[in-house]
């Protein structure tokens, strides 16, 4: 009767869970000027069915779904369903052929509410003024069907990133999408959720939704699918179903080779403590405190890591030692100095070397050559200039060594740092800083979008500075690295730092990452 | 005058009067500003589109006689201008304060050439007829705000019902909430299959049309002339005003009549002849924008995308060629009962 | 991603073959303005080529008007290389003529040789304070330094205005009573009005041309305009460097008012300024924030302004004609994307 019922399709579909349809991309390629994302690029998606696909960063998984979704255009190749082929130019033709995505970073506008970005753009509740009652009601019979619970009113800058991603989720369902898209959905999600996000994508799949999630994760891709496929380098290298291949036999599609032996740590005995926090504490907006009591411990020679679901204070603790934030209350101490709160330059002349997490906003100026660079921490010491006039000589020699030490590929050393990829981009960062001969490292997602062989180069990097004598703060998500580098390991949750035990399985860290470390997890 | 004089209702209700009247412009080309900040595009180039209107207004007016003919062609110069200033920061990605300070530029020449050529060899000042006031039956004689609310230029009434309608498009309307969310987040907006590049367009659009009819009020309505600079400076006023007003359509009209009500008094001021150096009474507007702009502004969040260039999907000829002829070729899912 | 990272060969007059066709394409835009009115657009582009470089004295005059500008234009590429927008320089350049005049009168006895250096010293400090408002006021509140500097125009205008209408009024002309003979700036070739502070803006270039590329102070600046995250990360201190860049953008404004009252009119004049502070946003921005560049462009402009006065002249077409141009000019240069790049 009232056609505008999102529960009717629901109906619908369980009458008909024997209708089966097949969406594909056929041959699609896709090139940003030189650098070719996506070359001659098939996979399909059956009625039903979770098919992940699974690839490096960079390996043009996101190409290819933003191609499926109208975001990109494909050069060559088409979509289609059932062998008709559709004409995808936007997402609003995506949309209306019953195709969503939930993107990685979420697109919600954060001061808007939930129920406001639910029916953003959707036609159904109003062209020109909205019918928000009408609204209202169907989406909280959605959710309720679907049992997602969210509160409609609540501004999405409220929401924590999990229940972010439901109201993404639901705003597929809402435009009664039967393809869904996931780009990278477990990023920023703890183990638990992660779980919690299978069982709901599963139940979809039930009701004959087919289901694409894309991931760098191995254990993800193969715990959700029913099928994958494996890309690499803009190709496709192949789709199998899932109880048919091997983990192992996925990373060498995935790499091309056999993920490295992990690196080995050769045993250096911590000698004296080199940086110490005491109860550090740095308030945020409305009362809230964004960190809380922090005390930690680093000694020359040793890799503390700090495991976590971004977000949790980890910046701010960085930005703290590295004298970019105020703190509150507590003392930082580097070699017995008190630093707290002192200013950045002091703190970086004092030994500190910090690789920032986002290696484009803080560590490097795109726009500069490599020569601009090289000398940002360092252009004020007496070796880079004399009475305030740079010393372009010993410049241009300081930055074909770290080309050259460092094997960073350019095009020479005037090329804008633009021009560079991401692994070799962080390899000048990490140069840099090395040559700064710190006494204390901060790493915080030094590995972030590299591929494997650049990975793995960066985490020699790391080890041998810690023979050296370095002591290294390593922050990251990763918790694969966290494992093969760290001396100690500590969690950060909600602004607090949980001290572990001595090599800690990876179920106790996801424990502590979802603070019930104490009460022992795996609980419900 | 004495200062009892400003204890009167005589001194402050023609001073309310005035400042309403001075305030309808101002009140028209911020909230045209408004929609188009909310949408992520910052318009400096909003005192060149008022000149603009001003002079097609007048020249309109002028040469048919009829005000509100001007008013109708100021209103179109003024949109077409802001199409031209679209084209360039949403299509073209340049940006929007280089764009804008240069439209000024242009624009400014434009009204100051028009004039120029068209009256070089009159010496009388082209005036129009004055248009008269319209009072308002009823609401004009009631106590203290009869008179300066309801006794104004049929214009005036014009702006009273552009607030609310401004406040319905912009917070209560899924048009006015694409445009807020185009401000802040314009992927999400394009990923909810709305094309965010129209989107924006019609915004700015509408900031010119309302740009361009400030410009007109102000010379066809209020002064009956045009005069090289009679902007002076009220572009960036409004500009002002909108973040005086958190870009929300009734606060940015309560800022507008407070611009209103002080710039009548310092011209009120500066007829009654007190013995303050005129700079500080010319500057009255110009300071208290400065004093708005750095203590209110600085902690007002302008919308998160302003001056942000949503980058056009690439289409390259090949791959348009690939696509289906039949432009309906979406086939929705089999999810309908069919 | 190993994506190739060598730059393609561009050919090298390519660019300039783009501009030379934008230069032409603004000029018949702009001529369509001219048909309206009866004038045959080239007939008026040929009078401004005789106003412009039709004589020694022309071509002197066009020196004379690019010295204010090449100086605005530093101004606003100061800023503009360290991330913020001085569209303040005309005001900046009214209170840089205050002080000349101020201080020009000689009310406070200063040796002869003394007077001209503190002239200028005074327009720089002037113009630097007049700059330091909407600097604080943005570094320190956060507050548009966009519209702060247009309404600090509008002020130093009124300002300049009253001092000539009234405690300063030489009670013949619209202007102040003149400086004393002292003040005046020595003048570069006799018969000419061009004087020594063209002098000033070339080497002001020169200097700012050299801080920028080569002087940690440039670097820390450069990278503060370019990437404001990264210069903090790297312990720059980011306000400190943009609060003096301001101000001395403001100087620089500030100088371009010294040499117009020291120079030219010996006294100030009202409406000093036919909007060179506009125009030396014109100039930064063809110039592509290049100091040296911006001689070049200030240079070019100045004999459009300069030769659009004799066409103005010699065929009664308002001189705002320039004005339409140079903004043609940039809106298809920004069309065309050519200042993408602000490195």
């Amino acid at each position: 009767m009232n056609s505008r019922s999102p529960l009717r399709h629901i109906a619908i579909s369980e009458k008909t869970s024997a209708q089966s349809w097949r969406f594909e991309a056929f041959k699609v390629s896709k090139s940003y000027g030189a650098v070719v994302a996506n070359d001659d690029v098939s996979v399909d998606l059956k009625a039903g069915e979770i098919h992940a696909l699974l690839g490096e960063n960079g390996a043009g998984k996101s190409t290819i779904m933003k191609i499926l979704y109208g975001m990109e255009l494909p050069d060559a190749g088409h979509v289609a369903i059932d062998d008709k082929v559709l004409k995808i130019t936007s997402p609003a033709d995506a949309i209306a052929a019953g195709i969503a995505m939930v993107h990685q970073h979420f697109m919600l506008v954060p001061n808007l509410t939930v129920l406001e970005n639910l029916i953003l753009g959707n036609r159904r509740f109003g062209g020109i003024l909205s019918d928000r009652r009408a609204a209202r009601a169907e989406i909280s019979a959605l959710a309720e069907r679907y049992r997602i619970e969210v509160d409609l009113q609540k501004t999405v800058s409220k929401l924590s990133v999990g229940e972010q991603q439901r109201v993404e989720i639901l705003k597929a369902l809402v435009r009664g999408a039967r393809i869904l898209i996931l780009d990278e959905p477990t990023a920023v999600l703890t183990p638990q959720e992660i779980k919690a996000l299978g069982l709901t994508l599963r139940e979809l799949a039930q009701e004959r939704h087919g289901i694409f999630i894309v991931t760098h994760k191995l254990p993800e891709a193969m715990g959700l699918s029913d099928r994958v496929s494996v890309m690499r380098r803009g190709r496709l290298i192949g789709t199998w179903p899932t109880d048919q291949i091997t983990s192992a036999e996925l990373v060498m599609h995935m790499v091309g080779r056999s993920l490295p032996e992990s690196v080995s740590r050769p045993e250096v005995l911590p000698g004296p403590t080199v940086l110490e926090l005491r109860d550090i504490c740095i308030a945020g907006h409305a009362g809230r405190t964004m960190l809380q009591n922090i005390n930690l411990e680093i000694a020359e020679g040793e890799i503390l890591g700090v495991a976590g679901v971004e977000g949790n204070g980890q910046q701010e603790l960085t930005e703290a030692i590295a004298g970019l934030r105020q703190v509150s209350a507590g003392d930082i101490f580097l070699c017995g100095n008190v630093i707290t709160n002192s200013p950045a330059a002091s703190i970086l002349a004092a030994g500190v070397a910090h690789i920032p997490e986002d290696r484009h906003r803080d560590g490097v100026v795109l726009d500069f050559s490599l020569t601009d660079n090289a000398i940002l921490v360092d252009h004020q010491t007496p070796a880079f200039q004399k009475r305030g006039v740079i010393d372009q000589g010993a410049v241009i020699q300081f930055t074909d060594r770290l080309i050259n030490d460092y094997q960073i590929r350019c095009s020479g050393r005037e090329a804008p740092m633009r021009s560079l990829s991401g692994g070799n981009q962080q390899k000048l960062v990490l140069g840099r800083e090395l040559a700064r001969r710190p006494k204390m490292l901060i790493a915080v997602q030094p590995t972030r979008g590299l591929d494997v062989g650049a990975i793995d180069y960066v985490h020699r990097q790391l080890i041998e500075q810690r023979s050296a004598g370095v002591a290294i703060l390593l922050i990251s998500t990763e918790l694969d690295e966290i494992i093969a580098l760290s001396d100690r390991i500590v969690v950060m949750r909600e602004g607090r730092v949980t001290q572990l035990p001595d090599r800690p399985s990876i179920e106790t860290i996801g424990a502590a990452m979802l603070g019930s470390f104490d009460a022992p997890a795996g609980a419900e | 005058m004495t200062f009892s004089s400003f204890l009167e209702l005589s001194f402050w209700i023609p001073l309310l009067a005035a400042g309403v009247r001075v305030a309808t412009p101002l009140l028209f080309a911020s909230l045209g500003e408004a929609v188009s900040e909310r949408a992520g595009v910052i318009n400096v180039g909003l005192e060149g589109m008022m000149a603009l209107g001003a002079i097609v207004g007048f020249l309109v007016a002028y040469w048919t006689g009829l005000s509100w003919a001007g008013l109708l062609a100021a209103a179109a110069a003024g949109l077409a201008a802001s199409l031209i200033f679209g084209f360039l920061t949403i299509f073209r990605g340049a940006d929007q304060v280089v764009t804008g300070i240069v439209m000024n530029i242009l624009l400014l020449g434009l009204a100051s050439f028009a004039y120029a050529s068209i009256f070089s060899s009159a010496h009388v000042v082209a005036q129009l007829t004055a248009i008269p006031i319209f009072r308002v039956p009823w609401l004009s004689d009631l106590p203290i705000i009869g008179r300066p609310f309801f006794a104004q230029s049929p214009i005036v009434y014009v702006v009273y019902l552009l607030i609310p309608v401004f406040w319905l498009l912009l917070e209560h309307s899924q048009w006015g909430l694409s445009v807020r969310a185009a401000g802040e987040n314009p992927e999400a907006v394009d990923s909810a299959g709305i094309n965010i590049w129209y989107l924006r367009l019609q915004a700015v659009a509408i900031c010119g049309a309302m740009a361009g009819l400030a410009g007109a009020i102000l010379a066809v309505i209020q002064i009956g002339a045009y005069v090289d600079g009679m902007i002076s400076g009220r572009g960036f006023i409004a500009l002002a005003i909108v973040v005086f007003g958190g870009w929300r359509p009734w606060r940015v009209a309560a800022a507008a009549l407070l611009f209103g009500v002080v710039d009548a008094f310092q011209l009120r001021l500066q007829v009654s002849g007190v013995p303050i150096p005129s700079p500080f009474l010319i500057g009255m507007p110009y300071i208290l924008t400065i004093v708005v702009v750095a203590f209110v502004a600085g902690r007002a969040g302008y919308p998160a995308a302003i001056n942000k260039a949503y980058p056009l999907r690439h289409f390259s000829r090949k791959a348009r060629k690939l696509l289906p002829a039949d432009s309906a070729a979406v086939h929705p899912l089999p999810q309908e009962n069919s | 991603m190993n994506a190739h990272v060598d730059a393609p060969a561009v050919n090298r007059w390519r660019p300039l073959g783009l501009a030379a066709g934008l230069v032409v394409a603004s000029m018949a835009l702009t001529g369509l303005v001219l048909l309206p009115i009866g004038i045959n657009p080239i007939a008026a582009y040929a009078q401004i080529l005789k106003g412009a470089f039709g004589s020694v004295n022309a071509v002197t005059e066009d020196l004379v008007y690019a010295t204010p500008i090449i100086l605005t234009s530093l101004s606003v590429i100061l800023a503009f290389r360290c991330g913020l927008w001085n569209l303040g320089s005309d005001g900046q350049l009214y209170l840089g003529a205050i002080a000349t005049v101020g201080l020009g009168f000689n009310r406070f006895g200063l040796p002869g040789p003394a007077l001209l250096p503190a002239m200028a010293v005074a327009a720089f400090a002037a113009g630097a304070a007049w700059a330091a408002v909407p600097a604080v006021l943005r570094l320190r509140f956060g507050a548009s330094e966009v519209i702060v500097t247009i309404m600090m125009n509008f002020l130093a205008v009124t300002i300049a205005t009253y001092l000539v209408g009234g405690p300063w009024a030489s009670g013949i002309t619209p202007a102040t009573a003149p400086i004393v003979p002292e003040g005046f700036l020595p003048v570069l070739i006799s018969g000419t009005r061009l004087n020594a502070n063209f002098l000033v803006a070339i080497a002001a270039a020169a200097i700012l041309s050299f801080v920028l590329r080569r002087t940690v102070f440039g670097y820390r600046l450069r990278t503060i305009g370019q990437n404001v995250d990264a210069a903090r990360y790297a312990g720059m201190p980011v306000t400190k460097i943009r609060f003096l860049s301001f101000a001395c953008a403001g100087g620089l404004a500030g100088l371009a008012g010294f040499g117009e009252v020291a120079g030219i009119y010996h006294n100030l004049p009202n409406g000093l300024s036919p909007g060179f502070g506009f125009t030396g946003i014109v100039v930064a921005l063809l110039a592509r924030l290049n100091p040296v560049w911006a001689v070049i462009i200030a240079f070019a402009l100045a004999a459009l302004n300069v030769g659009s006065g004799g066409m103005q002249r010699a065929m009664g077409i308002p001189v705002s004609l320039v004005s339409i141009m140079e903004a043609v000019l940039i809106l298809l240069v920004l069309s065309t994307r050519m200042l993408e790049r602000r490195a």
